[in-house]
C-alpha cells in the first residue's frame, strides 16, 4: 500500500515538471516565414516557385491533366491542346472537348492566395524601397497572369485582394464570383501596376513589355468576347449575373487597350522579329525552326520564356518522346502520336497566290471537297519527288509539320498510306507487299515498322495524316525515357504582339490601319513572302494559325471568337494519303489522296463549352456557369 | 490445445458481433421518386419532337437546399421523358432551350411515380410533311406553320442510322437558309443524292427527318418525324 502511495506521489510531481520550454522546438525541416523573406536568396526562390505555378501553357500544358504535368510517368498519350484544334489529330484517339478538359481551379486560388501573402509581406522586408516597388510589380504581374487563366476558362471569378484568414467559421471564407467584366478589369489594372513598376528583365521574369504583351493578350479576350458573344445564346443564372458574358458596348473599350499596351510595346520597347528579312524560303524555314528548338538564340523577339534547364521528374518534358516520327524515336516505344491535319496544311499560303489559303490540289479536276479516297476515274497529279507538292507553301509549313519523304534528323520521313496496283486496285491503309517487274513494293513504303513512320496501325505510332509534329521538338536524339525533354518555351513572342494589333484594329476600326497592315505583313515577310496582303479578319486570322500554330494559341483564338461551335458542327478532320502508283510501266511516281481520317468521327461543339463548370458550387456557394 | 479452441472461437464471436453491430441504415431516403411524361402540342394533340442530344431540357431545381444545382433532363426524340432516380420533394421545374414558345415555371411534388404533361405551343409546325426517294435521290416536301412573329433561321432534311436523327446527330444534311417569316402556303423541297455521299451506302437503310429552326434566344429544332428508307 506505502509503495502505491510513493509511485502516486511521485507520478504527480513527475507531471508538475514535465512541460518544458525546451520541447519548443522549431521543426528543422522547414523554414519561417521570417527566416526565408530575411534572405534575399530566399524571396527569390519563392518567387520562383510563383512563376513555376504561372498558367503558362508550355510542353508540360496538357488540356485534361493541367500545367507542369510531368511527374513521374507522365502517361497521357500526349493528347495536347491543338488536337482539340482542327490543326491536328492524335494517332490513336478521338477525344474531343467536354468538362474534364481545361480545368484550373484549386490550384488557381492556391496560387493566389500565395502571391497575396507575398504582396502582403513586401512591405516589412528589409529591402531598399526600389526592390519592393520591382516585387510589388513582379506580384501583379503574376496575380494578372493567374486571373487571366481564370478568366479565359471560367469568366467572372472571386477577385481576392488579401490571403483570407480562417477564424473558425468556414461561411466567412466564401466570396461571392465578381463578373466577368470586372474580372478582365482587374487583370488589366494588375498588368497596369506591373507596367508601371518594372523595367527590362532577363526575359526568364516579368518586365515592363512581358507585362505590356499579357495586357494585349488579355485585352484582345475580352474585346473579343464582347464583339462576339451574341453568337452564342447562354442561360442562366451566371447569365442573368453578368458572371459570364461582356456587354458589346465594351468590345471597342477592350480593343483600344489591347491596341494602346502594343502600340507601346512595338514603338518603345527592345523587341523586334528574329531574322525579319530571310533572303529565300529555306532560310526563313530554317530560321523560323531554330527558334522553337531553343527560343535562348532569340532574345529579341522571345519577351517570356519558361526554361526547362534540368531532365527528370518535375523539371523535364515530354514532347520529344511523344511526337518525334517512329523512325527517329531512338528506342522510344510510343512515338508518332501528332497528326497535324490536312485542313491546317490546306491554311498556309502559296507564294504564287498570297492572301488565300492554298488546299493541295491532288487531281486535275482541281476538286478539293472529295475525301471519298482513290477513284480511278479522277485523273491525279503524278509527282516523282513527293516534297515539290508543297514547293510553293509558305516556308514556315516545313517548320512547322515533317512532311511526306522530307528529312528530319538525317532520316528520310516515309509517310505512305499503300500503293494502285497495276491492274488499277488501290491497297490503302492495309499491310500488304506486290511484286511489279521483278521489285517488292509496300503499302506503308517498307517491309518493317522501323523503317517507315505514316498510316501503319502498328502501336499507335505513326501519324493517320500524313504530316508530322515538327514545331517545337528538339534537334537532339531522343532520350527514351520521362521527363528527359529540356526544350524551353517562349510564352510570349513579339510576332504575337504584332498579331494582335492587327487583329484588334481590324476588328475596331480604331488605332492605325497602315501599321496594323505592317504588322500583319512583318510575319509574312520573315516567311520569305514578297507581296503584301491587305489587313482583313480573314487574312489576320490566317496568318495567327499559321504563325502561332502549335503553341497553344489556336484554341483560346476559338473560344474567344466564339468560332468553336461554328468549326466543330458534326465535323471531320482530314489527311493526305501519299500513294505510290504503281499502273503503267515505270519509274512509278506518287500520287496524293484527300482522305479523312482513320478512326475520327465526327465532332461537334456545345456551346456549354466556352465556359468550364466551376467544383465545389455545394459547398462554395458559387454560381454554376452555363 | 482446448484454451486455444476456446480462444478461437471467442475472437470469431467478438469479430462476428462487432461486424453484424457496425453498420446501420442511414436516415437517408434512396432516389426513389420517378418523373415521366411527354411534351405536347396544345393546338393538335401530337407529341412535340425533340434531339436527344443538345436538344432541349428540363430543368429541376429541388426545393430545401442552400445553392442547389440544377439537375437537367433530356428527352427522347418523340417528345416522352422519364427519370426514375429522383428524390422524393417538392421542385421547381421549368423547360430550357425549347422548340415551343416558353412556360411558366411549374412548382410541383415529386413522389412515387409522377407523371407531367406539358401542354406547349411549338415554334413552328412542320405540316405536310413527305419523303420519297427516286433513284437513290432522297427527296422531302414540307410545309411550315410558325406560331410566332420572328423569322425563320433554316430547314434541313436531316440522314442518320438511326431514329435519333436530328441536326445535331446526322451522317449527312441537306439545309436551306430562309431568315424570313414563313408563309404556310410555301412548299419547300429539299434533297440528299446518296451517291455523292460517303456515308449513305446502297443497300443499307437510314433514317430521314425533316427539321426547321426559329429565331429565338436558345431555340432547339422542331421536326416531324424521321422516316426509314432503304437504299
Amino acid at each position: 500500500m506505502k509503495t502505491l502511495k510513493t509511485i502516486v506521489y511521485c507520478s504527480f510531481l513527475i507531471t508538475c515538471f514535465a512541460c518544458s520550454d525546451s520541447l519548443d522546438l522549431e521543426p528543422t525541416d522547414k523554414i519561417t516565414a521570417n527566416d526565408l523573406f530575411a534572405d534575399p536568396a530566399g524571396t527569390q526562390l519563392y518567387l520562383a516557385d510563383l512563376y513555376d505555378r504561372l498558367p503558362i501553357e508550355d510542353l508540360t500544358y496538357f488540356p485534361k491533366e493541367g500545367f507542369n504535368y510531368n511527374q513521374g510517368g507522365p502517361n497521357n498519350g500526349g493528347f495536347n491542346n491543338a488536337m482539340l484544334t482542327s490543326l491536328a489529330h492524335h494517332s490513336e484517339r478521338n477525344s474531343f472537348i467536354n468538362d474534364s478538359y481545361l480545368n484550373w481551379w484549386d490550384p488557381a486560388f492556391r496560387l493566389i492566395r500565395d502571391v497575396n501573402l507575398f504582396i502582403e509581406i513586401i512591405p516589412t522586408l528589409n529591402i531598399s524601397e526600389d526592390q519592393k516597388a520591382l516585387y510589388r510589380g513582379e506580384a501583379a504581374f503574376i496575380r494578372a497572369f493567374t486571373y487571366f487563366g481564370l478568366a479565359k476558362r471560367y469568366g467572372g471569378v472571386p477577385i481576392l485582394l488579401e490571403a483570407q484568414e480562417y477564424d473558425g467559421d468556414p461561411s466567412s471564407l466564401i466570396v461571392p464570383r465578381n463578373t466577368e467584366v470586372q474580372t478582365w478589369d482587374f487583370i488589366l489594372e494588375e498588368s497596369d501596376v506591373a507596367i508601371n513598376s518594372l523595367g527590362n528583365s532577363n526575359g526568364r521574369r516579368a518586365s515592363k513589355w512581358a507585362a505590356l504583351a499579357l495586357k494585349s493578350r488579355a485585352a484582345l479576350h475580352a474585346a473579343s468576347i464582347a464583339k462576339f458573344g451574341d453568337n452564342v445564346d447562354l442561360t442562366g443564372d451566371a447569365v442573368n449575373q453578368n458572371l459570364v458574358g461582356i456587354p458589346a458596348g465594351e468590345a471597342n473599350r477592350y480593343y483600344q487597350a489591347c491596341i494602346d499596351a502594343s502600340a507601346e510595346l512595338m514603338d518603345n520597347g527592345p523587341y523586334s522579329l528574329y531574322k525579319p528579312n530571310p533572303a529565300s524560303a529555306e532560310e526563313a524555314a530554317t530560321n523560323f525552326r531554330a527558334m522553337f528548338a531553343n527560343p535562348n538564340i532569340a532574345p529579341e523577339e522571345a519577351i517570356l520564356i519558361k526554361g526547362r534547364t534540368i531532365p527528370g521528374d518535375s523539371y523535364g518534358n515530354n514532347y520529344d518522346i511523344w511526337f518525334n516520327p517512329a523512325q527517329t524515336r531512338n528506342g522510344w516505344p510510343h512515338p508518332g502520336r501528332f497528326c497535324p491535319t490536312l485542313e491546317f496544311v490546306d491554311l498556309f499560303e502559296s507564294y504564287s497566290n498570297p492572301g488565300q489559303d492554298a488546299p493541295i490540289i491532288t487531281t486535275v479536276d482541281g476538286n478539293v471537297d472529295n475525301y471519298n479516297g482513290f477513284d480511278a476515274s479522277r485523273e491525279y497529279i503524278h509527282y516523282s519527288d513527293p516534297e515539290a507538292l508543297f514547293a510553293d507553301k509558305d516556308a514556315r509549313l516545313r517548320a512547322t509539320v515533317i512532311l511526306p519523304f522530307s528529312d528530319w534528323k538525317g532520316v528520310k520521313i516515309i509517310y505512305q498510306a499503300g500503293y494502285i496496283q497495276p491492274d488499277g486496285v488501290a491497297r490503302v491503309e492495309t499491310n500488304a507487299s506486290i511484286d511489279v517487274n521483278g521489285t517488292t513494293y509496300y503499302t506503308y513504303g517498307t517491309d518493317n515498322p522501323e523503317t517507315h513512320s505514316g498510316f501503319n496501325p502498328y502501336g499507335g505510332n505513326m501519324t493517320k495524316t500524313g504530316f508530322g509534329f515538327k514545331k517545337l521538338l528538339s534537334n537532339d536524339p531522343v532520350i527514351p525515357g520521362w521527363n528527359r525533354g529540356t526544350t524551353d518555351f517562349a510564352e510570349f513572342r513579339f510576332a504575337e504582339v504584332l498579331l494582335n494589333y492587327a487583329e484588334a484594329v481590324v476588328e475596331s476600326g480604331l488605332g492605325d490601319a497602315a501599321k496594323a497592315t505592317e504588322a500583319l505583313n512583318a510575319t509574312r515577310k520573315r516567311a520569305f513572302h514578297q507581296t503584301d496582303i491587305p489587313l482583313t479578319v480573314e487574312n489576320v486570322m490566317r496568318e495567327r494559325t499559321v504563325e502561332l500554330a502549335f503553341e497553344n494559341k489556336r484554341i483560346w483564338d476559338l473560344m474567344r471568337r466564339r468560332s468553336y461551335h461554328t468549326t466543330f458542327n458534326n465535323t471531320r478532320k482530314h489527311a493526305l494519303f501519299p500513294v505510290l502508283d504503281l499502273r503503267g510501266d515505270g519509274p512509278y511516281e506518287y500520287i496524293f489522296l484527300r482522305n479523312r481520317i482513320r478512326g475520327n468521327d465526327p465532332q461537334t461543339f456545345d456551346v456549354t463549352n466556352y465556359y468550364r463548370k466551376i467544383p465545389g458550387t455545394g459547398l462554395n456557394g458559387l454560381i454554376q456557369n452555363p | 490445445m482446448t484454451i486455444m479452441k476456446k480462444y478461437t472461437y471467442l475472437l470469431l464471436l467478438m469479430v462476428f458481433a462487432g461486424l453484424s453491430t457496425a453498420c446501420e441504415l442511414d436516415e437517408l431516403q434512396g432516389p426513389d421518386a420517378e418523373l415521366y411524361g411527354s411534351i405536347i402540342d396544345e393546338a393538335t394533340g401530337e407529341l412535340v419532337q425533340q434531339d436527344i442530344i443538345r436538344g432541349g431540357e428540363l430543368e429541376l431545381r429541388e426545393h430545401g437546399w442552400e445553392n442547389v444545382s440544377p439537375q437537367f433532363m433530356n428527352y427522347k426524340v418523340d417528345g416522352t421523358f422519364r427519370d426514375s432516380k429522383l428524390f422524393s420533394a417538392d421542385y421547381n421545374i421549368y423547360p430550357i432551350k425549347t422548340n415551343f414558345h416558353p412556360i411558366d415555371t411549374i412548382v410541383t411534388n415529386i413522389s412515387g411515380s409522377k407523371e407531367l404533361e406539358l401542354l406547349v405551343t411549338p415554334y413552328i409546325r412542320i405540316i405536310n410533311p413527305s419523303i420519297s426517294k427516286s433513284g437513290n435521290i432522297i427527296t422531302a416536301t414540307f410545309s411550315l406553320d410558325q406560331t410566332g412573329v420572328n423569322q425563320v433561321k433554316k430547314v434541313g432534311l436531316y440522314a442518320g442510322a438511326d431514329g435519333n436523327v436530328g441536326e445535331p446527330m446526322r451522317l449527312t444534311k441537306a439545309e436551306q437558309e430562309i431568315n424570313a417569316v414563313s408563309d404556310p402556303s410555301t412548299v419547300y423541297t429539299l434533297s440528299i443524292n446518296a451517291d455523292n455521299e460517303i456515308d449513305l451506302k446502297t443497300g443499307k437503310s437510314y433514317f430521314f427527318r425533316i427539321g426547321a429552326l426559329y429565331d429565338a434566344p436558345n431555340a432547339r429544332f422542331n421536326y416531324a418525324p424521321a422516316e426509314n428508307i432503304q437504299l
